[in-house]
């Protein structure tokens, strides 16, 4: 299988403070990763250091085959990589605008018809296509936030925490959509607590103080009990 | 009505009005100011409304279309229409210096590009480069002197200004400068490249101020640096844009006709009833209509362009 993303020694944080040591982090073709760790693990750092948000200290990072450090972000963006911050909208434009943007790389033609495939298959936001996001409910914003996140036909959509802020069953709901664009060749990289979103992983990372503490599949994790009881004995079974 | 017809409408109307107004409304001086404070505003837009940064200094790049027009004009000996050009490319070379500040966020930039507005008045109104600038002594063009002309050139720019507003708010530009403004991190994430959007913005802006300065130095003939560095000229435009409603079309037109009206009918005859009217007005707007006077109207569930 060849790597779409392909992340080895990362080292990142911020200005004097190093969160990263030297993780590394690897996404397959059509795969969906999920990149679990408590609070303050550094899932969000990693994530930006990958999208070239915050400065790399140190490894390498691939998009493709392609080494893509040197690159600004909005370039990274524009090679086919979506991604979805914990907030994922523009809250002062509307739901159309906002999709728009998600397809920003794109021709405007196919902006357009993309639009409208979107707004065919959600409901909710087809009737407020022409609200400002922010009047949405936590829940449709997300599901705003995914459909711009897929917008511009992206090869990898990196997402953190898009479970934040969601009441359980929207956290369902959320769930659900993805798993609907799984099997459409979109790889997926999800950093989250919440380990609902394990249903629809392929591999698990763990990130603890910076480094990678496990990496395998969902059942290997279920498996592992000191990772399950110390993190997620809790949200588990 | 469809709505290519509605921007063509308004990119044709305005300048057509303003070109045959003088038939019916002998103050053509008048005439000739409310299309200058509509181009500014409508630069003031194309900068705040588009990106959120608000240029305190705006009137910097007034002055140096006016002066960059001016000299060309009495050293170049360049006809005027071309010198008008020329001070467009005068504003947009003072704000390429001045980029850096985009760097500044907020009431920083705000405040950046007044002490820029400064420093060029300074530089310019110095009496030892009065060999360049004619210092304080001040300018006289009475050798391009044409009002007529020089109206209509001004006309044409507001057309063209109010042009590239509709253009920004209806194109895929317009709409990843609003992403900027809005959340500038997250522009960056759907692949916007935030730096080089808000400097075509800058530009835009700026190239209408320059411009317009220019028309401005050309109608009037003859003007000291005080006239076209004036900050009032700033606060004007500002204040009229937001009054009106920034990241709108019609916004800075609306405040324009308003408040430019309303300081013709009672500023000049009795300034002191004015200030106190424009003092309450403005309290009035940003305790109330914070999106300017166009917010009414999108209340009311209108499309504003």
């Amino acid at each position: 299988m060849q790597a779409v993303l392909e992340a080895t020694d990362l080292a990142g944080g911020y200005g004097p403070l190093q969160v990263l040591w030297g993780a590394a982090i690897e996404v397959g073709e059509s795969e969906t990763v999920v990149l679990l760790g408590p609070n303050g693990a550094g899932k969000t750092t990693l994530l930006k250091t990958l999208v070239g948000l915050l400065p790399m200290r140190g490894g390498e990072v691939s998009f493709l085959g392609r080494r893509i450090e040197r690159l600004r972000a909005d370039e990274r963006i524009r090679l086919g990589i979506s991604f979805m911050t914990e907030v994922g909208v523009f809250s002062n434009l509307s739901v159309e605008e906002n999709l728009f943007l998600g397809g920003y790389p794109r021709s405007r033609e196919t902006i357009r018809a993309r639009a409208e495939e979107f707004l065919g298959l959600f409901p909710d936001l087809a009737m407020h296509r022409r609200h400002s996001a922010g009047a949405l409910s936590g829940g449709q914003r997300k599901m705003l936030g995914v459909a711009k996140a897929l917008m511009a036909s992206p090869r990898l959509v990196i997402m953190d925490e898009p479970s934040s802020g969601l009441s359980p069953l929207f956290v369902g709901e959320v769930v659900k959509t993805l798993a609907r664009f799984r099997t459409q060749g979109v790889s997926f990289l999800i950093a989250e607590q919440n380990v609902k979103f394990l249903e629809i992983a392929d591999r698990v990372y763990v990130l603890d103080g910076g480094r990678i503490t496990f990496s395998g599949t969902p059942e290997q994790l279920r498996a592992d009990t000191a990772i399950h009881e110390a993190y997620f004995g809790l949200g588990g079974r | 009505m469809p709505r290519g017809l509605t921007d063509v409408g308004l990119v044709v109307l305005i300048p057509a009005l303003f070109a045959v107004a003088p038939f019916a409304y002998d103050n053509q001086l008048l005439l000739f100011n409310t299309m200058v404070f509509l181009t500014m505003a409508q630069g003031i837009n194309i900068i705040y409304g588009f990106t959120g940064y608000l240029p305190f200094g705006y009137v910097g790049l007034f002055g140096a279309g006016a002066y960059g027009a001016s000299l060309a004009v009495l050293f170049l000996h360049i006809p005027a229409p071309v010198a008008v050009l020329l001070g467009g490319v005068t504003a947009l070379v003072l704000s390429l210096i001045l980029s850096p500040l985009l760097r500044l966020s907020g009431a920083y930039f705000a405040i950046a590009t007044l002490a820029a507005s400064e420093v060029v008045y300074y530089v310019i109104a110095n009496p030892a480069l009065a060999g360049v600038t004619k210092g304080p002594y001040g300018i006289n063009l009475s050798v391009a002197y044409s009002p007529e002309a020089s109206y209509l050139t001004m006309a044409a720019i507001t057309g063209f200004a109010t042009a590239v507003v509709v253009y920004l708010k209806r194109s895929h530009l317009g709409l990843s400068l609003k992403a900027v403004r809005d959340d500038s991190l997250s522009a960056e994430m759907a692949g916007i490249n935030v730096g080089r959007q808000r400097m075509l913005a800058l530009l835009w802006s700026a190239f209408f101020a320059g411009l317009t300065g220019a028309t401005f130095a050309w109608q009037i003939s003859v003007f000291y640096p005080d006239s076209v560095f004036d900050p009032s000229i700033s606060i004007f435009a500002i204040v009229f844009c937001l009054f009106g409603g920034a990241g709108t079309v019609l916004g800075p037109i609306l405040g324009v006709v308003i408040l430019y009206g309303v300081y013709n009918v009672i500023g000049i005859t009795e300034p002191q009833y004015f200030q106190l009217l424009y003092g309450v007005l403005i309290m009035a707007l940003v305790l109330f209509l914070p999106e300017g006077v166009v917010s009414l109207l999108k209340r009311r569930g209108m499309h504003v362009l």
